[in-house]
């Protein structure tokens, strides 16, 4: 055997590089290989016991220990004993909690997962979510588990969702409250029913919260939420979605005083324009900003305008009174812009001698528009974001309306109408695009559909594969309208093949948001949330992680050391940068 | 200010410090010596493989020091491979194991994680057969053995 693949070390890192299916492959090749290389192919793990082929049990007790992350979807009573035994060894736990109809069921849930945290003192993530399909699986929390939480002394990241506090009493509200008060720095709350009456302890607070996402709470009112944002003396970044009215007049108030760190404000919340000015107006730096379903206009641009020198990533999706011209204005005001989301934008919009300046631009969400075939020159414009990783031109929120551009009808009876979606094909000038060399997904979501019709869309995939050598994904749809249609289906079969070939991902562009089980989404995500902000801060934690594929596995804490030799220091909440589209809610 | 390194065959190699400090074994000792004429010696490193070393290290002399493992995903790193890179590693497999083995003893973790990617390029496809004819490795499963993995791991196919 040639030496250096004897080195644990070397086979190691060779390891990395390779796609699971090699993996397995490498299995067989021999006892040694075999020895080195299993341990990496459990290092994360999915359950679910619904699962068609399931390892068998007895390989799971064999490999519990080399679990490090581990997602579950089952029922309390099948859940694999072996990975909240003794010698379990975890580091980032999902559960994926189904719907149960008996209340002694979501107890004994709790007292499984006491269990397992207290088993699993390296666990520095947990999550426990809420099959969407299923929105009723309450989770009880039981002042054990409450207990056992707030003694996880590596917990850095807490995700819980529809707990229902209701019934419990405030004094176990305060025991959950408790458990973020001391290692954690990302905490989520989903959903989450608390009792009217709880009110914060004045000791009460989250001193290391950098990141704190609200999400649908109930019970608790606005005025209680905003103290619960207040106790956060380091938060840097926030998210608040709430169906109630936010007291702008209190969080101005209180919030840039209490948390003088805080560049990222996210809202989904109905806002005037007016009131998000008002909230914008007293802090010194933003870098971050969602608005989604706000009205955010031009008196809250006005009041962005200090900012947008440091201004790094927007979002204004599903906010209807975001205009083209205002999107376009902060394309040509924002030097430091990393992404920008909208719904729509056209290239009347653009003037000609007015210049993006935003080059160093990796994630482009936008609905594009044209009127008089000006298919080219918006082109143009985006082949100069030469630093494109993620490129949409087509927002999920206009991605609706295609359907009667789709007939063909293009009657405009909305007098803003600004014209119609920009073709994706080489004929309107999509090959002006051959400058995004770093380009990693490109999303059309059906348009991609409608250059069947006209060109060819195997010729446009053709020419993607060719000159986007950075491409990973393409998000489209494909097929769906034209299983009758046999020269077609075959066209369908060879991009397929050619994706495949390639090694490029294909994802399915569901238009109404299929709440598909393996599609496990953040909550935030489906608002249209910026994705990387968990991603960029989960990204910076690892040091190698497997495939970022859809349906796929859960993050790897991988490093070369085969025997996990321990994680990367998590240092914060840092700003996204360096991280790639990786979607460790994907899993 | 230049080093001087000395093969395991005692040939001497003059080049620019920042060079050479893109091995963190030798940077190290620079750090421990200072600064200082005499040469280095690198008894686990011939002049062949010490040559193709140092023409890669002066090749990304200015890159970035890697800190901490970047974030990427394999399957990007692996096609993220530069051309330059990709053709300088079009050697041997002897010479390339013998660079990996020189890049994992000098800490040049840019030229290891090159040379591995080339390596699991190799194995990318391969049936385990092929793959040890490819290195040479004897099979120490019995056929029964080797179906049995096959069996018990069919769970991680299609994840």
């Amino acid at each position: 055997m040639d030496r250096a693949l004897d080195l644990p070390e070397i086979l190691a890192v060779v390891s990395h590089f390779l796609p699971r299916a090699d993996l397995l492959t490498c299995l067989r090749v021999c006892k040694a290989w075999k020895s080195q290389l299993e341990p990496r192919l459990w290092r994360t793990f999915r359950y679910n016991d619904l699962d068609a082929r399931p390892p068998s049990e007895a390989l799971i007790n064999q490999n519990a220990k080399h679990v490090r992350v581990l997602s579950v979807e089952a029922d309390s009573s099948n859940f694999p004993t072996a990975f909240f035994d003794e010698g379990a060894n975890l580091r980032d736990f999902t559960l994926y909690k189904r719907r149960s109809d008996h209340h002694h069921e979501d107890l004994q849930w709790s007292d499984v997962l006491t269990r397992m945290i207290s088993n699993n003192p390296h666990l520095q993530r947990i999550a426990f979510r809420v099959n969407r399909n299923n929105s009723l699986g309450n989770l009880v929390p039981t002042p054990e588990l409450m207990r056992c939480l707030g003694a996880c002394s590596n917990l850095e990241f807490l995700e819980t969702s529809e707990m229902y506090h209701g019934k419990a009493s405030d004094a176990v509200t305060e025991l959950y409250m408790r458990a973020s008060t001391n290692g954690v720095k990302h905490l989520c709350t989903i959903g989450e029913l608390f009792s009217t009456t709880f009110t914060f302890p004045n000791d009460l607070v989250f001193k290391n919260v950098q990141l704190l996402e609200m999400k649908d709470i109930m019970g608790m009112t606005n005025d209680t939420q905003l103290t619960w944002i207040s106790r956060c003396p380091n938060l840097t970044s926030f998210r608040w979605s709430t169906g109630m009215d936010i007291p702008v007049e209190r969080f101005i108030n209180i919030i840039p005083s209490a948390c003088p760190h805080l560049v990222e404000l996210h809202f989904a919340a109905a806002l005037s324009d007016s009131e998000i000015a008002q909230i914008l107006e007293p802090f010194q730096r933003i870098e971050k900003l969602s608005m989604l379903g706000t009205l955010f206009g031009k008196v809250a641009l006005q009041n962005l305008k200090p900012h947008f020198s440091t201004l790094l990533d927007i979002n204004l999706q599903s906010s209807t009174s975001v205009t083209g011209a205002l999107v376009h204005e902060i394309l040509c005001s924002c030097p430091n812009l990393r992404t920008i989301r909208a719904d729509k934008m056209s290239n009347l919009d653009m003037p000609k001698q007015e210049m993006w300046i935003c080059n160093k631009l990796r994630h482009f969400d936008v609905g594009l528009y044209v009127t008089d075939h000006a298919d080219r020159a918006v082109y143009k414009r985006l082949a100069q974001l030469t630093e494109l990783e993620y490129l949409s031109v087509r927002s999920p929120n206009s991605a609706a309306q295609i359907r009667d551009e789709d007939d063909e009808d293009e009657d405009d009876e909305d007098e803003d109408d600004p014209g119609i979606p920009i073709s994706v094909s080489l004929d309107a000038g999509l090959g002006e695009l051959k400058t995004l060399k770093r380009l990693q997904e490109f999303s059309c979501k059906k348009l991609l559909n409608i250059t069947f019709r006209t060109s060819g869309a195997f010729k446009v995939v053709e020419w993607m594969v060719k000159n986007w050598p950075s491409l990973e994904r393409l998000e489209a749809v494909l097929g769906s309208e034209f299983n009758s249609r046999r020269r077609e289906e075959i066209a369908i079969d060879k991009i397929m093949a050619l994706l495949k070939k390639s090694d490029i991902k294909y994802l399915h562009y569901e238009e109404d948001e299929d709440e598909d089980e393996d599609d496990d989404r953040s909550s935030f995500e489906e608002y249209g949330y910026d994705s990387d902000w968990i991603n960029s801060e989960q990204a910076h934690q690892m040091v190698y992680y497997e495939l970022p594929a859809a349906g796929s596995s859960p993050p790897d804490y991988d490093t070369y050391d085969p025997d996990c030799g321990g994680m990367p220091e998590f240092d914060g909440f840092r700003d996204s940068d360096e991280a790639n589209y990786w979607d460790p809610d994907l899993y | 200010m230049p080093v001087v390194l000395t093969s395991s065959d005692s040939e001497t190699f003059t080049v620019d410090k920042e060079v050479a400090e893109r091995s963190i074994l030798i940077k190290n000792m620079i750090e421990d010596v200072g600064e200082s004429d005499s040469p280095i010696p690198l008894p686990n490193v011939s002049s062949a493989v010490l040559k193709k070393v140092i023409e890669f290290c002066d090749h990304h002399r200015n890159d970035p020091i890697q800190v901490q493992d970047e974030t990427d995903d394999p399957r990007k790193r692996s096609n993220d491979i530069e051309e330059w890179d990709m053709k300088f590693m079009q050697v041997d497999q002897e010479m390339l194991f013998e660079i990996i083995l020189a890049a994992n003893y000098l800490d040049i973790k840019t030229l290891l994680d090159v040379g591995c990617t080339t390596v699991a390029n190799l194995i990318k496809g391969k049936t385990p057969e092929e793959i040890r004819k490819l290195f040479n490795i004897v099979n120490d499963f019995t056929p029964e053995e080797e179906a049995q993995i096959k069996k018990e791991n069919e769970w991680a196919e299609d994840r």
